[in-house]
């Protein structure tokens, strides 16, 4: 028993212990992409006879809100985001968007359809976990990195989170009968997406025409492995960190094979990636330009983000919106596959070098 | 460079952490039995699940497909896809749009709001919940899917007032081949059901 504590312990104040600025760098990360890619959200008019809520908020009810209540739930939810972004009333900002996002993906989600996701709850796990400690107003306003403690505990609980959802796909998969070596569940799947939804990206073409029975099964196998097991792999940052790189070539297939971009859940493991140090020298060259930075130039860089907000919800079209959204998940599925192809490389030269002269590093 | 020192937490807060990732696993266990026996409820931890593995051996496969015509009192017909009727929402909602608003009327009123062997939560907690696919012939339901044909309708084609809208539902039949190196192609085509909304401005409720 007190073996399971200490490692349950070591796993919850231990593990996640990352450094401020690489979680200020995610903080910015993850409101930019929300800012960009997730509002506003749920402003079309839908007739009333569509509104068949799940049980949510919106089932408490039984008609739509009023526009101006949604665009209400948008404006609060991008100011909330652009407090974020700046790290202005850090916890605070980012319980707002995880409220708000909740809110606003509620109302969008009446007409029965969920579109699951995982950033509002970075956003209320990662509230109080101390991302508004560097790269912030905050840190300027009371100084760093006292005014906002890390709590590396919250890192855990979000891994946990995280590896709670990939398990409800994984485990229904495994129950539909996915690992039978005669179904075809990724083909069977694709098949709707291909010739129903008319989503017809050319490596599904190819994949239809040439991958034998064991190529399917090597895309079913591995999706309900990865998906079942990610919450084993929270227990240790490292090995989170592996199921997050192989999260990114899942993410890069499902998009070439079904042409469905889930560039959320990339964000979402950004997480537990150490920003900082991904490119010391960029870090330390960004350190210096803030501290030269003019007040004119700091006001200016501070207003950014409510001025395009503003633009972004009352000026651009759905339509712009959506093809810079769509842009946006693309780039970051490329840039997401080439973060976890060099992790993997240099977790493997770490590995190998352990193996060879008994040095063992933990990444 | 270094990581930060976690901050130094006390007794009590490192009880209040336990508890706290102890309630999320606690909830999450809660979740998954709740899903077994209801529909997903908004929030949830969860992601998309795609869970049957499909058929294991060659067979039919029906897929619905809506075919909408709108027809308007200057003679003009205009065919549209459930997209092109709807490319104002994410197309991800889009079948179950359809579903609630524009697919044939059951032939007995349904039961219950929930799916067939799901749990239904209480209607005087959840009033709106399942409502469009168990209320489709109340007249406000009818009233604003009218209201909402017609804006539509003007934005697809301006000059003549809207008469009516008709959506035929076939089934399309594929045979879904289990082996490999084989491009599948639709091979029936029949006719399952029409719904037809008129759109007359006097009009009375649907048929």
């Amino acid at each position: 028993m007190q073996t399971l504590r200490r490692f349950l312990d070591r796993w919850l104040f231990e593990e996640y212990q990352t450094d401020s600025k690489s979680l200020g760098l995610f903080r910015i990360l993850f409101a930019s992409y929300v800012l960009l890619a997730e509002l506003p959200r749920g402003l079309w008019s839908l007739p009333q006879a569509a509104f068949s809520p799940p049980v949510s908020i919106p089932a408490l009810f039984t008609h739509y809100p009023p526009h101006w209540l949604m665009l209400t739930f948008n404006i609060g939810t991008m100011l909330c985001g652009c407090c974020l972004l700046l790290g202005l009333f850090t916890a605070t900002s980012s319980f707002g968007m995880a409220l708000g996002m909740m809110l606003v993906n509620s109302f969008s989600f009446a007409d029965g359809k969920i579109d699951e996701g995982l950033l509002m709850w970075v956003a209320l796990f990662m509230a109080r976990s101390g991302w508004g400690a560097a790269y912030s107003l905050d840190a300027r306003r009371r100084g760093a990195p006292a005014a906002s403690p890390h709590q590396a505990w919250l890192m855990a609980v979000l891994a946990m989170a995280i590896g709670f959802a990939l398990f409800t796909a994984g485990s229904a998969k495994l129950r539909g009968g996915w690992l039978r070596p005669d179904s075809l569940g990724t083909r069977y799947h694709l098949f709707w997406d291909y010739y129903v939804f008319g989503r017809q990206m050319p490596l599904a073409g190819w994949a239809f025409r040439n991958l034998p029975h064991w190529g399917w099964k090597l895309a079913d196998w591995p999706t309900v492995f990865w998906e079942s097991s990610f919450f084993l792999c929270t227990f240790r940052r490292s090995w989170c960190r592996v199921a997050c790189a192989f999260g990114a070539f899942f993410h890069f297939g499902v998009w070439l094979l079904f042409d469905i971009e889930i560039s959320s859940n990339l964000i979402a493991y950004g997480a537990f990636v150490a920003w900082a140090q991904l490119w010391p020298s960029a870090t330390a060259a960004l350190d210096r330009r803030l501290q030269t930075l003019s007040e004119a130039a700091r006001a200016a860089l501070c207003a950014l983000p409510f001025v395009f907000s503003a633009c972004w919800l009352f000026a651009a079209s759905p339509d712009f919106r959506d093809s810079v959204t769509l842009g946006l998940s693309k780039v970051l599925l490329v840039v997401g596959v080439v973060f976890a192809l060099v992790y993997l490389r240099l977790r493997w030269k770490q590995l190998f070098s352990a193996a060879l002269l008994g040095n063992p590093n933990r990444g | 460079m270094q990581e930060l020192p976690n901050v130094q937490i006390d007794a009590r807060a490192r009880l209040q952490a336990r508890v706290v990732a102890a309630l999320v696993a606690v909830l999450f266990a809660g979740q998954l039995v709740y899903v077994t026996i209801a529909e997903e409820p908004y929030p949830a931890l969860m992601m998309p699940r795609f869970s049957w593995a499909g058929p294991n051996q060659a067979s039919l496969v029906d897929i619905p497909v809506p075919e909408i015509s709108l027809i308007y009192r200057d003679g003009k017909k205009v065919r549209l896809s459930q997209r092109e009727l709807l490319g104002e929402f994410p197309t991800g909602h889009h079948s179950s749009i359809m579903g609630s608003i524009l697919a044939p009327l059951p032939s007995a009123p349904p039961k219950q709001r929930a799916p067939a062997g799901k749990f239904e939560p209480p209607t005087w907690l959840f009033p709106g919940y399942g409502l469009a696919r168990f209320d489709r012939t109340d007249p406000e339901h009818v009233a604003s899917l009218k209201s909402w044909l017609r804006a539509r309708s003007r934005e697809i084609h301006a000059a003549a007032p809207v008469q009516s809208c008709v959506v035929d539902w076939y089934d399309d039949t594929y045979p879904y081949q289990t082996g490999s190196g084989q491009e599948m192609s639709r091979q029936g085509h029949t006719l399952m059901g029409t719904f037809e909304v008129d759109l007359h401005a006097d009009s009375t409720p649907l048929p």
